[in-house]
């Protein structure tokens, strides 16, 4: 266990031997972790999971702390630093807001505040808030949210009708992020991210609205002309084409040639994100989403993704069942899979809940990235591999994954 | 429901080796000076879901039982609709997307009655029976 970890958990512990809450207390503890280990019958990671079992994709522990000056100042603070698995285990602080209540209906977060894209997106971490091992990959994993946070401002009207609580919040602010690709990382920047969201819930039903709208500049040509493999994939097409070598030297000429295949930086990226969502949750259990994303002006692809789960409560266990999809389109990238999840949950405690969840996944054909002629297609989607153009592992056209999660909240 | 009267049960049953045993009406209770007269049960729910921080516009600020005592079961259950463990994923919710935080809770009744006899906007809930002349009765809930 790395020493930034062990610091965390050490404060954790310290922390909440004496965390009994107090009408007085000016500082709230709280935190939340996930011990899981996942594996497939797929030689290459899929989704973080290949033969041998792989611990830290699911793994993560976060600490929450929010201090309240005064009673009677309407204006708190709040950090939450999450250390992940599959970052190493380093420390990064999630959330650090200020929150400034105004009046009952109105709140309003300033600083780096965790995105609301898509319906479960801000307690995509905590464990014990949802029924699945993750939430979908197909909706919720890189493809469709490669960030989860934002420095921006937030603000959120509540409403009550009856025993329905309707809530908008709106967001703005940028983010800059790395999107892996074909063994290289592509520098993005995130200007002008705007977000509303509406929900409207009662006891039982929650449904959820969300647009996201945002520019964007990214560095894929320059990136990716740098990698070897397609170095060697321009001079075969230069070669087929009858072109000299010696013209592979001239950067325009290969922008040019990288143009052609689909590959360039983008410098006036448009984004809209289209989410509709619902939550049922009684002893029957049922959960969907739809999410559109569009992109224009460049090579990243458009992407439809969705999901329907149905479970049912039998006391602290419970099976679920969940269907979900991703397709791509508009793009050289293509992300394409359909699976079904089998799941069963067993919640010991109130704070505690064990996940198990056998997931078998179809992989599209044709998911490829760069359309080299006479190259064999192979699929990607949401494997963590190169196509095999570009010296990556062949693929199953189906994969089976099985993960076990422990998650707990205190 | 019958599943969530399984839960209910087992719950109470483990409630009943930590704490006194519950078996009876809830009383809502604020200050002696709070002028509040008839509140709904959807003001109440709303107040102590933390989605709003007054009832009628009069600001107050709720304490709540520790999760070891059997009122509060029943308190979140029949009054805010909440089993434990959908009460538990509910505050993760919040807790976790900044968007609120459960009530402070005290171990007991005793030391509710106290806390809401000397401040003036806070408002709780005890057993009926363990009503004094220190804090005023704002509601009987069953």
């Amino acid at each position: 266990m790395d020493k930034k970890l062990k610091a965390l958990s050490i404060i954790s512990v310290g922390l909440f031997s004496s965390s009994l809450v107090q009408a007085e207390s000016k500082i709230r503890t709280d935190a939340f972790a996930t011990a899981g280990g996942t594996f497939s019958d797929s030689s290459v990671p899929f989704e973080g999971a290949q033969k041998d079992i792989n611990f830290n994709k699911l793994s993560r522990i976060g600490l929450q702390y929010t201090f309240t000056p005064a009673h009677d100042i309407p204006v708190s603070f709040t950090g939450q630093l999450l250390a992940r698995g599959y970052s190493d285990w380093g420390i990064e602080a999630e959330w650090a807001l200020i929150s400034y209540r105004p009046s009952t209906s109105w709140l309003i977060n300033f600083g780096k505040i965790r995105t609301s894209m898509l319906m479960l997106s801000q307690f995509h971490d905590v464990g014990v808030s949802y029924p699945w091992v993750t939430p979908p990959e197909e909706s919720y994993g890189f493809a469709n949210i490669p960030f989860t946070s934002i420095s921006g401002v937030e603000v959120i009207n509540t409403q009550f009708v009856g025993d329905w609580t309707m809530k908008t919040k709106l967001q703005t602010g940028n983010r800059n992020f790395d999107v892996p690709a074909m063994g290289q990382i592509i520098p993005v920047q995130l200007q002008h991210i705007n977000q509303l969201r509406f929900d409207v819930n009662n006891d039982n039903l929650s449904m959820s609205f969300g647009f996201t709208k945002t520019s964007f500049e990214s560095q894929e040509f320059t990136t990716l002309a740098s990698n070897p493999a397609i170095q060697n994939s321009f001079a075969g097409l230069a070669q087929m084409a009858n072109i000299p070598l010696e013209n592979l030297a001239d950067p325009e000429f290969v922008k040019g040639l990288a143009q052609g295949m689909g590959l360039a930086d983008t410098t006036n990226g448009r984004v809209a994100v289209y989410d509709i969502g619902f939550v049922y949750d009684n002893d029957l259990l049922l959960i969907g989403e739809m999410v559109k994303r569009r992109i224009t002006n460049s090579t990243f692809p458009n992407t439809s993704s969705g999901f329907i789960t149905a479970g049912y409560h039998f006391n602290n266990i419970t099976p679920l069942i969940t269907y979900a999809l991703i397709d791509t389109n508009g793009s050289i990238i293509q992300q394409e899979q359909k699976s079904i999840s089998l799941g069963l949950n067993y919640a010991p405690s109130t704070t505690s809940i064990l996940k198990i969840d056998f997931k078998t996944t179809q992989v599209g054909d044709g998911s490829v990235a760069l359309p080299i002629p006479g190259a064999a297609v192979s699929n990607v989607a949401l494997f963590d591999t190169l196509p095999l153009e570009f010296g990556g592992a062949a693929i199953k056209d189906k994969v089976n994954k099985i993960s076990i999660t422990y998650s707990i909240v205190l | 429901m019958k599943s969530a009267n399984c839960t209910r049960s087992a719950l109470f049953i483990g409630a009943m080796l930590t704490s006194q045993a519950f078996a009876g009406g809830i009383a809502l209770i604020v200050h002696p000076d709070n002028q509040l007269k008839n509140v709904s049960n959807d003001e109440i729910k709303r107040l102590f879901l933390s989605k709003t921080d007054a009832i009628q516009g009069v600001k107050l600020k709720p304490i709540i039982q520790s999760s070891s005592q059997s009122i509060r079961i029943v308190f979140d259950e029949d009054t805010l609709g909440k089993s434990p463990s959908k009460s538990k994923a509910y505050w993760s919710r919040l807790i976790f997307t900044a968007a609120g935080s459960p009530p402070p809770s005290m171990e007991s009744s005793k030391e509710i009655i106290k806390w809401v006899s000397t401040h003036p906007d806070a408002i709780s809930y005890i057993e009926a029976g363990s009503v004094t002349g220190e804090i005023k009765l704002l509601k009987e809930l069953q």
